[in-house]
């Protein structure tokens, strides 16, 4: 199976070393040998029809920065170049998420599908944008897209709805989806300002380069449109969601909760309305959940309230996430050769 | 307008006829700024009456190779659009835009005319292409002739707005999640700053660029797929009638406008022949519930007729109308047992539809070994021919036509499930000493249809429109 790698920064490289660890059972186990064929990052790109190594690749971008310096070429094919120009099955989308208009992840996505290509993203931008219309096209262009790394990383909150609960009737869900604003929420109950929680969060490395992201509801959002689509059938993007961060929340705010027996969380639900905001959970509430960790409750209508905890993000756990995308896209394109 | 509510998002399309000349263009501009005042207005145009049936020919000539007239034909069609330009807008500055533009876009028209001139050669792609220019020309004029009269409004294609299709080029259906979002973008940003879509009707473009077309009618689609796009709160089909009637009103003298039908009434009349509606136009309304009206753009008073998800009790009857197709043709095909056998009607299908001929009814009786077709009377003779060269001899004994014939249909949901309608109708006819020659079977609860010759039509319709009171 051929692979072209879009973005080489955590996902992308822990993936790398995942394929590395795992490559023999990988093949014992599933028959799968998956070759990257290109790599791209912001600078460049590297290309082999045979399939990188991907020992040389990571220590190439450790030491340079950049993956162009894996072959000592003057021009370099950008993106969409390489998506366009080179035969491959899959498409691995890893580049940051972007709410304003989704790129450059949404013309990766787009141009692989139209030229056949089946898509794994965890970039979570173009989604929460244009769901409907990805899956869409999808449809239209007979590939998969899949993005189970997208909601809860390693927790697959995704496949539990779509699966285990097959056959049943989700009512409604609620749910922490974001791990950074979580770990904030949870460090101010101790006493800390906002300002300070934030300044910890940061220096933990949890926040994203654009701390709004978090901050703003904006992930938590996508993931809410996410879930919306995909287990409730509806077709909304992240302008249908009414979205409050967690900027306004005081200590203040925090201790009256505590008086209550409850905690501030930001949480995303789908009940009548999309919303994401900072809303009361009693203590005892299994959904409330502590530091970085994501928890989501689905009512459904004959199975009553269950809720899944685990962790939301991390390279690692993402870089899983894609492995079982990759195995189920393998599944299903034997079992359409077969057919 | 004499409507109680204003600030509507109103998606309005008009017809060829509006843009036809310079004096018709202005008018229409005139009536747009009028609504504008009260409404958001989104504009979708046809090509000017006779271009799109122009350009069809261009391509069936290249196709023959007849390079002259080809061109001939092409260079009228400049002409008209050059002229009608430089005389519908006043002001030199708007003249010179309106002028450039359209140089840009006829260029265009010309390379590719040349293109295909060289190859001889036509495909879907590339007669879908040209088919489409039509449309790009109309907005043109529409645009710059709102301009002048001091109404912000930009031209823009079906492609432009972000129509995107299946490649079925010549009968495209549109991709609707990805179109949404695109059209809802570029609208909404229009409107935004106070700017009027002048929309293309009939053309979007597949998910490669190429620019397809939606078939016969497709300026209404575009209106539909529009609206649903945006989520307006109506479309309103401008054309030269008030709205559907009972019945022709060439026929019958007491025709009333119908009021209201729901969107499958309306359906259906648009497959009997209700010729202002595409038959795929409703389906974008129907999910989002948003309400259609047909209404005439020289008589804006009127507010013609809606066609929504519920229409008003009061204005439900049990027939709603009277359609009829005139001047068809009946092929009664004959043989052994073969032709009742299961199997043999869709044989009959695959063998006409290879021909493009459309099956406009179909009834079949194995009792006595025949099945009729109605086919539109262009089609008849190619029709029987094909029947004759694959079928006789085989499963068919014998092909009898009869050549004028006119499909008659009574359309109301108010039929479902009420017994005695077809004993109602078929008495009334007889009455009239017509002779009733062949009933469709199988077709929905919502209409009944059947076939006389053509000489008997007026007076079945009279009699018929009388029975079911729909003059009153
Ligand atoms: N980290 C997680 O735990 C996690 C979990 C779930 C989902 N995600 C999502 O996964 C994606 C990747 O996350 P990450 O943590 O791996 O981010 P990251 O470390 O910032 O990596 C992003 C990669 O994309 C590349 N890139 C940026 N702009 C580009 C452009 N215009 N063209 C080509 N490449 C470009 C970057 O290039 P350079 O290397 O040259 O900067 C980098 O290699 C994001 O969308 C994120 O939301 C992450």
């Amino acid at each position: 199976m051929r692979i072209i790698l879009s973005g080489f920064g955590v996902v992308g490289q822990s993936f790398a070393k995942l394929l590395l660890s795992r490559s023999e059972d990988l093949y014992a186990k599933h028959g799968l040998k998956p070759r990257i064929v290109g790599v791209f990052d912001s600078n460049g790109s590297a290309a082999s029809s045979a399939g990188l190594d991907l020992n040389r690749l990571l220590e190439v971008k450790k030491k340079y920065g950049s993956i162009r310096k894996y072959h000592n070429k003057e021009k370099d094919a950008n993106g969409l170049d390489m998506i366009n120009g080179m035969d491959a099955e899959v498409l691995i989308e890893t580049t940051p998420s972007n709410y304003k208009d989704a790129e450059p992840g949404m013309s990766h996505i787009v141009n692989a599908m139209k030229k056949g290509l089946n898509v794994i993203t965890v970039n979570k931008g173009p989604l929460a944008l244009a769901f409907p219309s990805l899956i869409e096209l999808a449809t239209y262009n007979q590939v998969q897209l899949k993005f189970s790394g997208t909601v809860g990383g390693g927790t697959p909150i995704l496949d539990y709805a779509k699966n285990s609960l097959r056959g049943e009737r989700i009512v409604s869900f609620q749910g922490i989806l974001n791990g950074t604003t979580n770990y904030i929420l949870t460090n101010m109950a101790t006493g800390l300002t906002f300002k300070a929680a934030l300044a910890d969060a940061k220096k933990k490395g949890y926040v994203e380069a654009d701390e709004s992201l978090d901050i703003d509801g904006f992930d938590a959002a996508a993931k809410l449109v996410i879930l919306a689509n995909w287990i409730m059938d509806m077709k909304v993007t992240i302008k249908d969601i009414k979205r409050t961060g967690i900027r306004d929340v005081t200590t203040g705010d925090i201790k009256k909760a505590a008086a209550k027996d409850c905690a501030i969380k930001l949480v995303a639900s789908c009940e009548r309305d999309l919303v994401v905001a900072p809303k009361e959970i009693p203590l005892d509430d299994p959904m409330c959940v502590n530091g970085t960790l994501n928890a989501i409750t689905f009512n459904s209508e004959h199975s009553g309230q269950q809720t899944i905890t685990g962790r939301g993000a991390g390279g690692i756990e993402t870089a899983s996430s894609i492995l079982r995308d990759l195995l189920d896209i393998k599944q299903e394109v034997s079992r359409i050769e077969i057919a | 307008m004499g409507r109680g509510y204003t600030d509507l998002k109103l998606v309005l399309k008009f017809g060829g006829t509006s843009v036809s000349s310079s004096q018709n263009i202005r008018n229409v501009a005139t009536l747009i700024k009028k609504l504008s005042k009260e409404h958001k207005i989104i504009l979708v145009f046809s090509a000017i009456s006779g271009v799109t049936d122009d350009l069809i020919r261009i391509t069936n000539l290249i196709q023959n190779r007849n390079k002259e007239a080809a061109s001939s034909l092409a260079k009228k069609i400049i002409k008209m659009h050059t002229d009608i330009a430089d005389q519908c807008v006043k002001n030199s500055k708007i003249k010179k835009d309106l002028l450039n533009k359209m140089k840009s876009d006829l260029d265009e028209f010309q390379d590719l005319l040349h293109g295909m001139l060289l190859l001889g050669e036509v495909t879907p792609r590339s007669s879908d292409y040209m088919i489409s220019f039509g449309e790009r020309l109309s907005i043109n004029l529409v645009a710059f002739a709102l301009n002048e009269i001091d109404v912000k409004a930009v031209p823009l294609t079906g492609k432009d707005v972000g129509i995107v299709t299946d490649s079925n080029f010549g009968g495209a259906k549109p991709l609707m999640d990805t179109t949404r979002l695109h059209v809802s973008h570029t609208v909404e940003n229009l409107l935004q700053k106070k700017t009027m879509a002048v929309i293309g009707g009939f053309a979007g473009a597949d998910q490669h660029g190429n620019i397809t077309t939606f078939g016969r009618g497709g300026s209404d689609y575009t209106a539909t797929i529009i609206a649903s796009s945006i989520k307006a709160d109506e479309v309103w089909l401008m054309s030269d009638v008030d709205g559907l009637m009972t019945t022709d009103p060439k026929i019958v003298k007491d025709a009333k406008l119908i009021k209201e039908v729901s969107y499958i009434e309306a359906m259906e009349m648009a497959l009997f022949g209700a010729k202002y509606i595409h038959p795929r136009a409703l389906e974008p309304l129907v999910a989002k519930k948003i309400p259609l009206r047909i209404r005439n753009t020289f008589n804006v008073n009127n507010s013609g007729t809606l066609v929504t998800a519920t229409p008003q009790a009061d204005t439900q009857k049990m027939v709603k109308c009277v359609s009829t197709i005139r001047h068809t043709g009946l092929i009664d095909v004959r043989g052994g047992s073969m032709v009742g056998a299961p199997g043999t009607a869709a044989t009959i299908f695959s063998i006409l539809a290879k021909e493009g001929i459309n099956i406009m009814m179909i009834s079949q009786s194995p009792s006595e070994s025949s099945i009729s077709i109605i086919v539109k009377k262009n089609d008849l003779d190619k029709a029987v021919n094909s029947l004759e060269m694959n079928l006789l001899g085989k499963i068919i004994k014998k092909v009898d036509v009869t050549v004028d014939v006119s499909i008659i249909a009574l359309i109301g949901s108010g039929m479902r499930g009420i017994a005695g309608v077809a004993s109602k109708v078929f008495t009334a006819v007889a009455k009239k000493g017509v002779n009733v020659i062949m009933i469709a079977q199988g077709s929905s609860e919502l209409n009944l249809a059947f076939v006389v010759k053509d000489s008997d039509c007026n007076s079945a319709v009279q009699a018929l429109h009388d029975e079911f009171k729909l003059g009153k």
